[in-house]
């Protein structure tokens, strides 16, 4: 009998070991969650993404994993919550941050226990300057993390000549994208892009340059949204198509008697 | 290890060591083949408008993308004014079309000309088609992914730093766009058939050539040429 009282005991001691070896940590979600704070808060509303307080509770947890780990296929795959969420929120979908089924354990964990307490008081927003913001912007002002300025890769309506660079999107609505100050200047300090997070995570950009891009950005707002660079595809494709030409021209000038030494003596053509 | 991290993180030194114990072993063992294996004798007027302008574009875009490596903080530096950064690219880009059509007129060049074809090995095919990807995806990088003087700083500079610092960064390659990883990868296979291939006359280019005094060549009998037979 006493054994069986052992063997009962064992069994679920076997049981509930995993959990415990397992169990998600809201500490190591709390670091975690640093890849979602650009987008997202727990009981200080929403940003460019809905703010997380008691999600846990409003919906399955199977979903929120995946949701968490693989946002992007969700959405392909036609998702109704994941496809009402994007309509809800500016049509910015939630990108893959590389989070691992673990780590979105951990997450959901803190998101829990988060939910719970008081969030911790905002801190005031800094004044930013639209002026010092489009020269950061242009680079005419370097990025106190040495970081390429922005015009190496996104385009906006507001600097006119060939435009700005094509490797990430049009920042001309930024500042609705993510819904005003706020949420702007959270994820300019924090950018939610995995390929910027491969710059800016390590080195980011400084708080003051976060609030004068915020100001600068408020201001691009007001500008339509170009469809297609123009300018770049007609002059500058054009001038190197026309380089080229020139090249050729150049080059026949300068090799001009390169048939008449020997070959056209000695062969005739 | 993910698919990314052998790509980047493994792929890279593959190349490069097979590449370097390879070349050292041609150089002891087969030293004099160390050569562009010319075939100007047998086709010379294609040959004149397809290589100057690759060997020059090529040369010049190469020198662009040493320059961004070793020192990326004096392309940031330049690009800090708008019209600098267009006139760097737009430079760049003829390189570049110079490089895809000279290759182009080359590539034709091999494969339309009977005398060529005999003299071509599997090996020419297969490095001009390495060529031809690392060219192409590098010009469509410039219209598609302008201005990438500017985010080589950022993004290739520091990964191609990670690989010689024995602690290669994937992240900061793995999510940029198909063409570019295309174009990166791509950069490593080139360095892996380098000693396989006719790319070996980078090493035995007659550099002293530039510097030598001239000389001059005189006829000690000349006889009155008849002219064409």
């Amino acid at each position: 009998m006493i054994s069986g009282i052992w063997r009962l005991k064992a069994l679920a001691l076997l049981l509930i070991l995993p959990q415990i070896a397992f169990s998600a940590s809201p500490e190591a979600g709390e670091k975690a969650f640093q890849k979602c704070i650009a987008c997202h808060t727990i009981g200080s509303g929403p940003l460019a993404g809905p703010d997380l307080k008691d999600v846990t509770t409003k919906r399955d947890n199977a979903w929120l994993i995946r949701w968490i780990i693989e946002p992007d296929k969700m959405l392909a795959e036609g998702d109704s919550i994941a496809t009402e969420l994007l309509k809800e929120f500016n049509n910015i979908p939630m990108p893959p941050m590389g989070v691992t089924e673990a780590e979105a354990k951990d997450i959901l964990a803190y998101i829990k226990a988060a939910s719970t307490s008081e969030p911790a008081p905002a801190k005031p927003l800094m004044k930013g300057d639209a002026e010092i913001g489009k020269k950061l912007f242009l680079g005419r002002q370097a990025l106190s993390n040495g970081a390429p300025a922005c015009v190496g890769c996104h385009q906006n309506t507001d600097i006119g000549g060939l435009g700005g660079g094509a490797l990430g999107v049009d920042l001309t609505k930024l500042y609705s994208r993510y819904g005003g100050d706020k949420g702007l200047n959270i994820a300019l300090l924090n950018p939610p892009s995995p390929i910027m997070a491969g710059i800016f995570s390590k080195q980011p950009i400084s708080e003051i340059e976060a609030a004068h891009f915020t100001a600068y950005f408020k201001k691009t707002n007001e500008l339509p949204v170009e469809e297609v660079n123009t300018e770049f595809f007609i002059k500058g494709i054009g001038t190197g198509i026309l380089g080229l030409i020139l090249v050729y021209i150049l080059i026949s000038l300068i090799w001009i008697k390169r048939l008449k030494g020997v070959r056209i003596p000695m062969v005739g053509k | 290890m993910t698919f990314s991290e052998f790509m980047f993180g493994v792929f890279p030194y593959m190349c490069i060591v097979i590449a370097i114990v390879a070349t050292t072993w041609r150089y002891v063992t087969d030293k004099f083949s160390y050569s562009s294996l010319s075939s100007q004798f047998l086709e010379n007027r294609n040959l004149f408008w397809g290589s100057i302008t690759w060997h020059y574009g090529i040369l010049g875009v190469l020198a662009a993308h040493l320059v961004g490596f070793l020192i990326p903080g004096t392309i940031l530096w330049w690009n800090m004014e708008p019209v600098r950064l267009y006139i760097l690219e737009t430079t760049g880009f003829v390189l570049g079309l110079m490089a895809l059509v000279g290759l182009v007129i080359l590539i034709v060049r091999r494969f339309t000309n009977s005398r060529l074809m005999v003299v071509s090995s599997n090996m020419d095919k297969i490095l001009y088609a390495v060529l031809f990807i690392q060219v192409f995806t590098g010009v469509l990088t410039a219209i598609s992914y302008r201005w990438g003087s500017s985010w080589f700083a950022g993004f290739a500079a520091p990964y191609l730093w990670s690989i010689v610092e024995l602690r290669p960064n994937v992240s900061l390659v793995e999510n940029l766009p198909l063409t570019v990883q295309i174009h990166i990868l791509n950069a490593f296979v080139f360095i892996l058939l380098f000693p396989f291939t006719r790319l070996v006359h980078m090493l035995s280019v007659p550099i002293k050539y530039i510097w030598r005094p001239h000389q001059v060549v005189r006829w000690n009998s000349r006889k009155e040429i008849l002219g064409p037979f």
